[in-house]
Order: structure tokens, then C-alpha cells, then sequence
């Protein structure tokens, strides 16, 4: 009975975590264009993880390790543009910053999300159709 | 889980191991830098308490995440450089494809028509013949700067003013072939590292000398420069002469059959290609045409993967 309960809450927690990675996979992009978009100037990836740390307190469930190559994604799409700085402590400093199109694609993708989370909350709620 | 930035690193390249290299180096530099500031923020944080700073540098490593998860990461952006909410979920169950497509369709594999004439509208055979023509202009630029620095270096080196100047010089190298690297990543679409390798931190001249000495890739990145030269002037004659060619066996007919007048001098006067011949010179042209963009390819190919090789650290 015992090692039941225990299977049992491994199967959960290995469906949280999947579910939890899939939903990742599109919404750190939203949340990454969108806080390079609110800055004023160009922002390197600590800032940016310690903004998004700042953001979601405790209960950040993102590696900040896994933001990188997001980032690096994002630029090679055209979304975000980036150069290199030296900095005074450590390696040289990617700076990233928003492009026109990747402002364009930010407005859809708003919309997006919007429609997507109303469905979801419609469904969740049972108030769907 | 790693204590320290260079067994963290050591540990990420061990998880990416068989990745692209440029990949690798990378998500090296990404977790340099990120690792770094850290650090240089927690020394900043705790200097009262220097006891507590290897713990909290420790739980900032895990909030970074473990090598594997990382390197799970840069694997994953990789495969799906696409951004956007891209759904990778299967078909719902009950839900049919509406076509369902044979594995060997005749679709899905172009047959030998399309492979010979698909370069004619490949925007890469285009690319890769823009690299062979510029390949003449850089390659004269980093020819000049290599055997020039190298030269001054060797005469400044026994002056004081020469270590400086050397350090310079390869500083310069080093920016070269990142320039480089983002000219043939553009151009040959062969992933090229964003940056190059940081020198250790608060060491002497004599110590970035050793370390930059040390490194392979300094002397093979200068190497490729100085053969850029060599290979930028045939790829340039090659590219010409190949397409004007074949342009001129196109042409010629038309202009031939509109002037009345041949342009082929064979000494004693002009050749004038008999009637039944035009059409076969347009032919044989366009061919020439097509077979010279395939080799205009495949040599981008081949220096994209020599280029990745020089420039590219590979350890």
C-alpha cells in the first residue's frame, strides 16, 4: 500500500514537471520579448533574469540557465537584436534589445495569449459554449 | 553540482558533448557570463560575511540549472530555432490527418529535375556565390593586417612598446574572426560562434600573452586569414569567369541572330555560328550556368566547414 502512494505521487510530480516544460516552451518567449521591450535600453541576460526573478518571487519555475539559448532564439528569428560589450568584471556582455519586428510580432502574440487564456479559463470554468 | 564556474563549465561541455561546437561554445559563454555576474554580485553582497558567499554562489548555480537541463535547453532551441507558441503536440486521438502522406511520395523526394535546376531558386546558392565574390575583398583586408602585424610585431619585439602592440594585434585577430564568423554565418549559413573566448581575469601582460600563445585557435585563425587571400582570388576568377561564360554562350545567339553580326573573331575575320547551332548554345549555356552554381554551392559548403574548423575552438 505504501509503495502505491508513493508510485502514485512520483506519476504526478513527473506529469507536473512535463506539463510545466511544455508550457514553457511558448510562454518564455512571450515573457522574455516582453521585458526587453519594457526597458529603456539595451539589457544583458543576468539583468534580465534577475528582472524575471524579481517578477515571479519564490516561485519561479524557469532555469535561468534555460533563458540563454531562448534569447539566442529569439535574435535569430530577427525578434531581438543584440552586440557584444566588454564589461569591466568578467567576459564581455551581450546586450539585447527589441527590433520593429519583433515590437509587431510582440502585439500579436499579446492578443494571442489573451485568446488562448480566455479559452483555457472558459474551459476550466465549464462556461464553454 | 559544481561549487565553482570552471567545474560548472566543465560539466556543461560534458553534457553537450557530439553537439555542434558552435553551439557548445555558446551556451560556454552564456554560463560564463551569467555565472560570473553572479558571483561578482554575491562577493559584492556578502563582502561582511565571506563565509556565507560559496553557499549562496551554490544556490545561484542551481537556479541557473544543472548542467543537463541547460544543456537539454540549447539542444531543444537548436532543433526549433522557430520561436512562437509552436505546437509540437500529437494529433488529438480520433483525429486523422486529412492527407496522409506516403513516406517515399514523390513529393517528399525530389526527383533528379528538380535536384539539377532547385539550385537555380535556392536563395543559399546566391548567398554562397556573394561570399566567393567578397571572399577577394576580406581576404585581401585580413592578408594585409596578418602579415603586417606579424611583421611589426617580430621587428617591435625586442622594444617595449612590442608586447603591447603584440596583444593588440591578436586582439585585432580575434575580432577578425568573429567578423568573419558572422560574414559566413550570414552568408554560407554555417553556425559560427557570437563571440570570442574571455581571458582569464586580473593577470599580467605576461600571463594574456602565454594564454593567447597557448590557445590553437589564435594560430589557426591566422592562418585562414593569410589563406583567405590565396583562396578569395580563385574563388573570385573561378565565380567570373564560369558565369560570364556561360551568360556569353546565352546571349550570343540572340545578339547574333538581332545584329547580323557574329562577335567570335577567329583571326581572319568573324565566325558566324550556323542557324541550327543557336538554339543548342542557349542550351549548352544555361547548362554551363547551372552546373557552375552547383560547384558555387558546394565550395560555400566546403568553406563554411573549413572556416568552422580554423576558426571555430574545438575542445
Amino acid at each position: 500500500m505504501d509503495s502505491d502512494t508513493t508510485h502514485q505521487a512520483e506519476v504526478i510530480a513527473a506529469s507536473v514537471r512535463k506539463f510545466q516544460k511544455e508550457l514553457n516552451a511558448g510562454t518564455v518567449s512571450l515573457v522574455l520579448l516582453t521585458l526587453v521591450a519594457g526597458t529603456s535600453g539595451p539589457v544583458y541576460g543576468y539583468q534580465i533574469a534577475k528582472e524575471l526573478e524579481a517578477v515571479s518571487g519564490e516561485g519561479l519555475q524557469i532555469k535561468q540557465g534555460t533563458l540563454y539559448p531562448v534569447l539566442r532564439s529569439l535574435e535569430a528569428s530577427g525578434l531581438l537584436s543584440s552586440h557584444v560589450e566588454p564589461s569591466v568584471s568578467g567576459p564581455p556582455r551581450r546586450y539585447y534589445r527589441i527590433t520593429d519586428p519583433g515590437h509587431q510580432a510582440l502585439a500579436v502574440w499579446k492578443s494571442t495569449w489573451v485568446g488562448t487564456r480566455d479559452f483555457i479559463d472558459g474551459v476550466l470554468e465549464g462556461h464553454l459554449g | 553540482m559544481a561549487r565553482d564556474i570552471d567545474t560548472y563549465l566543465r560539466e556543461l561541455r560534458g553534457a553537450l558533448e557530439g553537439a555542434d561546437p558552435a553551439l557548445v561554445q555558446d551556451a560556454l559563454y552564456d554560463a560564463e557570463e551569467h555565472l560570473r555576474s553572479e558571483l561578482a554580485s554575491i562577493t559584492e553582497r556578502f563582502k561582511d560575511r565571506p563565509m556565507e558567499i560559496a553557499g549562496e554562489f551554490e544556490a545561484a548555480i542551481g537556479r541557473y540549472g544543472s548542467p543537463l537541463e541547460v544543456a537539454a535547453a540549447y539542444r531543444g532551441a537548436d532543433e526549433a530555432p522557430a520561436v512562437g507558441l509552436q505546437s509540437t503536440a500529437e494529433p488529438a486521438v480520433g483525429v486523422r490527418p486529412a492527407v496522409e502522406l506516403q513516406p517515399a511520395s514523390p513529393l517528399a523526394r525530389p526527383g533528379l529535375w528538380r535536384r539539377f535546376f532547385g539550385v537555380v531558386v535556392d536563395t543559399g546558392t546566391y548567398l554562397a556565390l556573394a561570399y566567393l565574390l567578397l571572399s577577394l575583398v576580406t581576404g585581401t583586408v585580413f592578408f594585409t593586417i596578418v602579415v603586417t602585424g606579424i611583421s611589426v610585431s617580430g621587428g617591435f619585439l625586442i622594444l617595449i612598446i612590442g608586447i603591447p602592440f603584440f596583444l593588440g594585434f591578436l586582439a585585432v585577430v580575434r575580432a577578425l574572426s568573429l567578423a568573419e564568423g558572422r560574414i559566413v554565418e550570414k552568408l554560407l549559413g554555417i553556425r559560427m560562434p557570437r563571440r570570442s573566448r574571455s581571458e582569464p581575469r586580473g593577470t599580467g601582460l605576461g600571463d594574456r600573452i602565454r594564454f593567447w600563445m597557448k590557445d590553437r585557435r589564435t594560430w589557426t585563425a591566422m592562418l585562414y586569414m593569410i589563406l583567405l587571400l590565396p583562396l578569395g582570388i580563385a574563388y573570385f576568377t573561378l565565380s567570373v569567369t564560369g558565369l560570364a561564360g556561360g551568360l556569353w554562350l546565352v546571349v550570343l545567339p540572340f545578339v547574333q541572330v538581332a545584329t547580323g553580326h557574329s562577335y567570335v573573331d577567329i583571326g581572319d575575320g568573324w565566325y558566324q555560328f550556323p542557324v541550327w547551332s543557336l538554339p543548342l548554345l542557349v542550351i549548352a549555356g544555361v547548362l554551363v550556368i547551372v552546373l557552375m552554381l552547383h560547384l558555387v554551392r558546394s565550395i560555400g559548403r566546403a568553406h563554411g566547414g573549413f572556416a568552422k574548423a580554423m576558426l571555430v575552438r574545438l575542445d
